[in-house]
C-alpha cells in the first residue's frame, strides 16, 4: 500500500468507548465495533493524515502493537470493505 | 439462553422534547384525550436534558414528540443540540415543514427525518381528525426531499389502512416524491388505541397480509419497504424475515420523554429513572438489568437459536413496560 495514501472516512462518525470496547457511530451507515487500537487508528482517518504518519501515531502511542502497518492496513480494508472509506 | 447485550449508554435516543401536538391521532401512543391540555416544557428543561444526553455519550438524537415543530423553541433546541454534536434527526408528522424549516435543519447538519403519513388523503385525514393536514404533510416531504434531506415514511397500521400500502406508496411516486423507505409499525394498545382495543386491533392475518404488499412495493416501485417494529419471525414466512427491521430497544436504541423520564420503548409506559435526577449511564446499565436477561420471555424464546427478540413487547394489551408480544403464545 502507498504510504503517502490518505486515508478519510467517507461520512461523519464518532467513536465512544463503552462497556467492553469501543462503539462507532456512522452517519447513514452504522456502528461498528472496535478494540482501543482499532479505535484510536479509525480516529486518525480524517483525511488530514497519510498511512505513514497514521502507522507511527500507532507506533509512538501503541509500543505494544508488533506490526503497525499491518495493523493500519487491517482496519482500512475493513473499513473499505464496509463502505465507510 | 439468548441475552440482550448491555451498552453504557443508548446508541440512539428519541428525545420527545414537547408532548404537545397539532393532530390528533386515533392510535397515538402518547397521550390520552386531555392532550391538548398538555404544556411545552421550558427551553431550559429541554436543554438540561440535552446535556444529560451528551454527558452519557449519546451519538443520535431524534427530536420527537408530540410534535417537535410545534415547540415554540424547536429552533433553539436544534441550535443547541448541534452544538453539543450530536447527530440529529427528527421525527413529524410533517404539517410545519416548509423552506424556512428545512433551511435550519440543513445548517444543523440534519440529513434525514422521519414523517408520519397513514394513507390515502380520506384515510390519513380520518386518523389525524384534522382537514387538510394530509396536504401538509404531502408538502413538508416534498421540501425535505427537493432539499436533499432523506425521508423515511412511518405508517402506523390501521384496520382502514393496512391494506393501502402498496396504493400510498403508488401515489407518491406519481406525483414526484422520491422517498427513500417506507417503515409499517404496529398498532399498539397504547395512549388513544388502549380504550377500544379489541375493535381497532389488528389480527395475525391482518399483519401477514402486509407482507406480499412491501414485496411489491420493493420490486415495482424500487423503494425500501420494510416493517420497522419487531415481529415473531416464527410466525412469518422465512422469505419475509429480511423485511423486519425489529428493535434495538434497551440496547442501542432509548426514548427520553420531555420530562426526562428514561424508556427502552417510545410506546410503552413507565420509566426506568430520570436523567435530571440520575445519571443516564447508570439508569441504562443497571435499570435494565431484567428486561435484557429476557426472563420475562416464553422459554422458546429465549432459547430460539433464530432470535427475534421475542417480537414487539409493546404490543400486548396490559402489558406494561415490556411483554412477550400478542401473538407469541
Amino acid at each position: 500500500m502507498n504510504t503517502e495514501f490518505i486515508f478519510k472516512i467517507n461520512c461523519r462518525f464518532k467513536i465512544r468507548q463503552d462497556i467492553n470496547g469501543y462503539l462507532g457511530f456512522f452517519q447513514g451507515k452504522g456502528v461498528l465495533t472496535f478494540n482501543k487500537v482499532g479505535a484510536f487508528i479509525t480516529k486518525q482517518m480524517t483525511g488530514e493524515k497519510n498511512l505513514q504518519e497514521i502507522v507511527q501515531l500507532v507506533k509512538n502511542t501503541f509500543p505494544e502493537v508488533e506490526n503497525s502497518i499491518e495493523e493500519v492496513s487491517f482496519i482500512a480494508k475493513q473499513l473499505q470493505e464496509s463502505g465507510f472509506l | 439462553m439468548n441475552e440482550l447485550v448491555s451498552l453504557k449508554s443508548p446508541i440512539s435516543v428519541n428525545f420527545e422534547v414537547s408532548p404537545v401536538c397539532d393532530l390528533a391521532c386515533e392510535f397515538c401512543f402518547n397521550s390520552g384525550t386531555e392532550y391538548k391540555k398538555l404544556k411545552h416544557p421550558s427551553l431550559n428543561h429541554a436543554k438540561s436534558i440535552l446535556d444529560k444526553l451528551a454527558e452519557a455519550e449519546v451519538f443520535e438524537v431524534r427530536l420527537f414528540g408530540g410534535e417537535f415543530f410545534v415547540y415554540p423553541y424547536w429552533r433553539e433546541v436544534l441550535k443547541y443540540a448541534d452544538a453539543l454534536d450530536f447527530f440529529l434527526s427528527f421525527v413529524s408528522n410533517g404539517t410545519h415543514i416548509n423552506k424556512e424549516v428545512v433551511k435550519e435543519l440543513l445548517s444543523h447538519r440534519v440529513i434525514g427525518g422521519a414523517i408520519s403519513l397513514h394513507g390515502t388523503k380520506d384515510i390519513h385525514e380520518s386518523i389525524t381528525k384534522v382537514d387538510g393536514s394530509f396536504e401538509s404533510t404531502i408538502n413538508g416531504i416534498r421540501i425535505c426531499i427537493e432539499n436533499g434531506i432523506g425521508i423515511s415514511i412511518l405508517y402506523t397500521l390501521t384496520r382502514t389502512n393496512y391494506q393501502v400500502i402498496f396504493e400510498v406508496c403508488q401515489w407518491l411516486g406519481e406525483n414526484g416524491l422520491k422517498i427513500d423507505e417506507i417503515n409499517v409499525g404496529r398498532l399498539t394498545p397504547y395512549g388513544r388505541a388502549k380504550s377500544d382495543w379489541e375493535q381497532v386491533k389488528l389480527s395475525l392475518g391482518d399483519y401477514l397480509s402486509v407482507f406480499p404488499q412491501l414485496e411489491r412495493i420493493r420490486n415495482e416501485l424500487g423503494i425500501l419497504a420494510s416493517f420497522g417494529d419487531a415481529f415473531p419471525l416464527c410466525l412469518l414466512p422465512a422469505k419475509y424475515h429480511d423485511y423486519v427491521i425489529g428493535c434495538w430497544q434497551g440496547t442501542g436504541f432509548g426514548h427520553i420523554d420531555h420530562m426526562g423520564n428514561v424508556r427502552s420503548c417510545s410506546i410503552a409506559k413507565g420509566s426506568y429513572g430520570n436523567i435530571l435526577e440520575t445519571p443516564l449511564t447508570k439508569i441504562w446499565v443497571e435499570h435494565l438489568v431484567h428486561f435484557r436477561s429476557l426472563k420475562w420471555l416464553p422459554i422458546k424464546c429465549q432459547k430460539c437459536d433464530n432470535f427475534c427478540g421475542g417480537g414487539c413487547s409493546a404490543s400486548r394489551y396490559d402489558g406494561g413496560m415490556y411483554a412477550p408480544d400478542e401473538f407469541i403464545q
